[in-house]
């Protein structure tokens, strides 16, 4: 199982990419897309919302199961990737977590909010325990 | 195997089934003006097909070939658990197709006397057998009755004027009581059961007491096959706190004549009168799903109601505080005249004797299996029971056990719930199977066992005995093709 | 009499199994205060005696042999073929295609119906249906509510009132609101809020064809986000009508009882449920999917997009809807089958020239007014007379069998009266009447004689 250095990881398993001042690329973590099974489909909460940290994001939904993403940190929905929204090609999120199956980019409010998150040790310590 | 719409032949046929009007010789478009109409293509050589197109001698080939592509119960054993697949008498079919029961919905109290006296005779006996004060007939299933309860439960808090805003749960309940609570705009509070299967009554005690609570939706014999020992103390504390208890009545045939849910202290329920009344399930419905109340909520029950008064029956408007209606009409009928003939036959000693030897059965299969499989809650069970995959080897699963079975010619049990055991297989034989039966399928998940050890491939690539293997759900979700195109 | 085959033997061994001394120690969880309390529903009786007691209650029904009612629930013609179906053991007898394998023969018959749905309407997709018309049209406001974040709802015309009033008892227990318009003031009700959608019933519960195209267009003007629902409850006007989705509507909704389904007092029927590739995603209820066995060979059907559902959503579901009427669309598309596209545009086009010609036999009456009189219909109108005169006209149609029309009860004019253009006066009286297939020339013929006389007696002297 992957977890990439330059990511910040939360508790409900997202992980968050800053890549400018307040911008910042949000998906699930590859332990999430593998306990889950494939994605079906994702329901996106529309973008230009504002939301806080730990709001919901979208759903994801596999053959037998549902789950929700959460915001990582607080801000506004910025893009939601087009290649799951309009092309609807949801094995992305199963087999590139990390790039092409990123959810959502987004503006963050404050984010001083990163600081709380998990560095990837960290994260992978957390996953071993919850096996 | 082809649909249909693939074997419609290219040019119309001359359709004889009905002849042209005889009063007007106008064509359609000099009565209704063009701009309403659809263009006349759908049957035109060139045009894609509208509806098939074929003889009825290829109608009647094309479903009676998909009908032996299918299993019910009237081909073989159907132990799915908490639905109930007993044998459906065929008297009921001929009963409900009596011309006389055919009528229109609004044909007037005194032409449909016969069918008025049935309905209210059949509000009676439900609930002579369940304890409650008053039926309606009206819901065509079991989540359209727990939805007129809960919105019973609703509108009761509204004119007390109070607010209540969480239903309880158990987290073995069926799917729909948490549905049908949040469709009902109450928040859910899930309350978890104890080591013995049942509801921790110190979680339901504290959820009571810090929360506005409209109530509890509980099954007994629970989703485990269970019942709930502790039954009274559970709709007490409920009751102690200003909340009502709705009962899901999905395993009520394990209680005709052992217990009633009204005794157990419910004040709204719903049965499924395609479980425990013997009609058949018909592919997934019509069901019917009754809702009884106490009679402090009466005056609750969706309008119209069933009164007779002076000799006569009437649809009546009479519940004051109504929730309204449900149902366009006055409920799923033809089911109805279904289970009324089953319990005109059945009687008293004969429904008692079918939840009897429902149990029996249950209790038979249960001692039969434990000791090669893992029965988590294993004590006395009602009329069904769960056990798990734990036992099978090298990583063979319910899913490839429940396949599995198929092979053997038995339909699968329920597989996956209740949630809270992992890799549940809850099995429900019902009394209208044959000791024999139950020995040869006891015999057959025993060889299953042994094959997981010996020959775990024969599960994982089971069935392979039927018309198409297993499919793949994953393509079907993500390019999902939903109906029949060229 | 009962149906559990175990002789006392049996009993006896299986109780050794188990460990028990009776079946009693089974039920030995339930309380005693509360255990084994009589019911009190007498003995029970043999097959031929219940056959009889049930035929006895039969035969106190008044079976008509013309019906000139409608108002929601329709005499059609059903072929024969289509009982012969759905009576086999192994469609009636099965329950929910949970496993696939063994449930082709089901699956694949309601991917068909969903495809006769789809085709006749137009739309997208459907789902394996729901309990009634009534339902179905709740299941299109919960999802349009879903879908647009709103909570009010706008009906335009007249929508049948037992749906209006299935549709309040949702309103109040799901929490939406409900109002009603007619096709005078919408527009301005239209600017006035927000609405979820617009619900419009054509053929209208008086049987008025809608100019939808003009409708469907304004509403999407002055309020693009609101969706449209259709409901369509003469379901065979669909052989006829032009299609829902050629007018842009987003979800159509009806009741499938006039293709193949017996009127039986108004239940077991059918609701359908259709809508556009934007929203599929958001319909409630089972829906079977075409795939391929996971090798990808052969072709094979299954429940899917199951993720919407309650079983595994639990509250977080769209809807609480569980089952479907199967065995109600297996013979809506084995009667579609029977029927063909062109049959079933025969049926429709034999109740507009049925209905049209009694409606213009009856018209010209005097102190007669057939409101929609020169407005186009479908297969019902509706009469205004003169108090009185529906007594007479019932007595002398039950004397000769014939169903006579719906007459409009208070309450039902009270809840239409918003929605239509029509001005109810309190000293008339008002007459919904239906024509199908199923009125031979002679009884429409009758009937009309039957009416005429009934003025007589009601003081009138048609000429």
């Amino acid at each position: 199982m992957n977890f990439p250095n330059n990511l910040k990881y939360s508790k409900t398993h997202e992980w968050i990419l800053k890549q400018d001042d307040n911008i910042a690329l949000v998906g699930i973590t590859d332990y999430a897309q593998h306990e889950l099974g494939d994605i079906v489909f994702v329901e996106f909460e529309p973008a230009g919302e504002n939301k806080s940290k730990g709001d919901t994001i979208c759903n994801l939904e596999s053959v037998k199961a549902v789950a929700s993403v959460y915001m990582p940190v607080s801000g506004k929905i910025k893009e939601i990737n087009p290649k799951l929204l309009e092309d609807e090609d949801f094995a992305l999120v199963n087999n590139s977590p990390y790039e092409n199956g990123w959810l959502i980019q987004i503006v963050m409010s404050n984010s001083d909010e990163l600081s709380e998150l998990m560095d990837s040790t960290t994260y992978q310590q957390f996953v071993e325990e919850a096996k | 195997m082809k649909t249909i719409f693939e074997k419609s032949i290219d040019c119309p046929l001359t359709h004889h089934r009905i002849s042209d009007s005889p009063l007007i010789a106008k064509k359609i478009n000099e009565i209704i003006p063009d701009i309403y109409l659809e263009t006349d293509h759908g049957y035109g050589c060139d045009e894609e097909h509208i509806l098939p197109e074929v003889s009825e001698v290829e109608l009647v080939r094309h479903y009676v070939k998909l009908s032996t592509r299918n299993f019910g119960v009237d081909t073989g054993f159907y132990p799915l658990g908490s639905c109930t697949m007993k044998y459906n008498p065929k008297i009921n079919e001929y009963t409900a197709s009596l011309p006389g029961f055919l009528t229109h919905p609004y044909q007037s109290s005194n032409q449909i006397q016969g069918s008025l006296e049935l309905l209210y005779d059949l509000e009676q006996k439900l609930c002579k057998i369940t304890g409650m004060d008053a039926f309606t007939l009206q819901p065509s299933a079991g989540a359209h009755g727990e939805f007129t309860g809960i919105s019973i439960m609703k509108k009761y808090f509204h004119e007390k004027g109070e607010t209540k805003k969480f239903i309880i749960v158990p987290d073995s309940a069926h799917g729909t009581n948490p549905a049908t609570a949040a469709m009902c705009q109450y928040g859910v509070i899930t309350i978890t059961s104890n080591k013995h299967g049942e509801v921790s009554l110190e979680e339901l005690e504290a959820a009571m007491q810090q929360r506005d609570v409209a109530g509890i939706m509980l099954t007994n014999p629970n989703t485990l096959g269970l019942f709930d020992r502790n039954i009274l103390k559970i709709t007490e504390i409920v009751h102690r706190y200003g909340g009502l208890a709705y009962y899901d009545g999905a395993n009520m045939n394990a209680m005709m004549g052992k217990c009633k849910p009204g005794e157990m202290g419910f004040d709204i329920i719903h049965l499924n009168l395609h479980k425990t009344f013997s009609t058949p399930h018909g592919g997934g419905g019509p069901g019917s799903g009754p809702v009884g109340v106490k009679k402090f909520l009466t005056e609750y029950l969706p309008n119209p109601r069933i009164v007779y008064n002076d000799k006569k029956y009437t649809l009546s408007e009479v519940a004051t505080k109504s929730i309204g209606k449900v149902k366009a009409f006055y409920g799923n009928f033809g089911i109805l005249v279904r289970a009324y003939t089953y319990i005109l036959m059945m009687g008293e000693d004969g429904l008692i004797r079918a939840s009897e030897n429902a149990v029996l059965n249950a209790n038979y299969l249960r001692s039969l299996l434990s000791t090669e499989y893992k029965v988590p809650f294993d004590r006395i069970c009602q009329h069904e029971f769960v056990m798990s995959d734990e036992t099978l080897k090298n990583e063979c699963t319910t899913l490839d056990l429940a396949k599995r079975l198929l092979d053997y010619g038995f339909h699968a049990p329920t597989i996956y719930f209740p949630l809270i055991v992992s890799g549940a297989i809850m099995i429900e034989p019902t009394e209208t199977e044959t000791k024999e039966t139950l020995d040869t399928f006891a015999q057959t998940l025993k060889k299953i066992k042994t094959e997981s050890i010996r020959e775990p491939e024969l599960l994982k690539k089971a069935p392979i005995s039927t018309v198409v293997g297993r499919l793949d759900e994953v393509k079907a979700a993500r390019q999902p093709k939903l109906k029949f195109e060229n | 009499m009962d149906f559990s085959p175990l002789s006392k033997q049996d009993i006896l061994e299986m109780l050794k199994t188990i460990g028990v001394d009776s079946i009693e120690d089974l039920f030995r969880d339930i309380p005693k205060s509360i255990r084994n309390p009589l019911l009190g529903i007498g003995n029970g009786n043999s097959e031929l005696e219940t056959r009889l007691i049930l035929e006895d209650l039969a035969s106190k029904n008044t079976v008509y042999t013309s019906y000139f009612r409608g108002a929601g629930m329709y005499n059609h013609y059903i072929p024969p073929v289509v009982n012969q179906i759905i009576n086999r053991n192994e469609f009636y007898t099965a329950y929910t295609p949970y496993q696939p394998e063994v449930s082709q023969g089901y699956l694949q018959a309601i991917f068909e119906y969903q495809t006769a749905i789809c085709n006749l309407t137009g739309m997208y997709a459907t789902n394996a249906s729901v309990y009634d018309g009534a339902n179905a049209l709740v299941e299109a406001a919960i999802m349009s509510k879903n879908i647009t974040r709103r909570n009010s709802f706008l009906i335009i015309g007249e929508l049948n009132p037992e749906y209006y009033r299935v549709f309040k008892t949702y309103g109040f227990s799901c929490e939406f609101q409900i109002l009603s318009t007619n096709l005078e003031n919408y527009k301005e009700m239209l600017q006035l809020g927000e609405y979820a959608a617009v619900v419009i019933q054509n053929p209208t519960f008086f049987g008025n064809l809608q100019d939808l195209e003009n409708i469907c267009k304004t509403v999407k003007e002055i309020s693009p986000k609101t969706l449209i629902i259709e409901v369509i409850i003469e379901s065979t006007s669909l052989g006829l009508l032009k299609k829902p989705a050629s007018f842009g509507v987003d979800i159509v909704c009806g009741e499938g009882q006039p293709l193949g389904i017996p009127m039986s007092f108004g239940g077991p029927s059918l609701g359908f449920l259709a809508t556009t590739k934007q929203h599929y995603r958001k319909l409630s209820g089972r829906i079977v999917g075409e795939t391929t066995e996971i090798d990808g060979k052969k072709k094979g059907y299954l429940l899917t997009l199951q993720a919407r559902e309650q079983h595994i959503r639990r509250e977080k579901a769209l809807s609480n809807i569980c089952s479907n009427q199967a065995l109600c669309g297996l013979a809506i598309i084995v009667y579609l089958t029977a029927m063909g596209y062109k049959g079933l545009r025969k049926v429709a086009e034999l109740n507009v020239k049925n209905a049209y010609y009694l409606k213009s036999q009856l018209k010209d009456l005097p102190g007669i007014e057939v409101l929609n009189g020169n407005t186009p219909t479908f297969n019902e109108f509706l009469i205004s007379v003169p108090t009185g005169f529906n007594e007479h006209l019932e007595k002398i149609c039950i004397q000769n069998h014939l169903l006579p029309p719906y007459l409009l009860e208070k309450d039902t004019l009270e809840i239409t009266r918003e929605m239509s253009m029509y001005d109810f006066k309190n000293e008339r009286d008002y007459l919904l009447t239906c024509v199908t297939e199923m009125n031979r020339a002679e009884h429409i013929q009758e009937f009309i004689q039957i009416f005429k006389q009934a003025m007589q007696l009601n003081g009138g002297s048609p000429k």
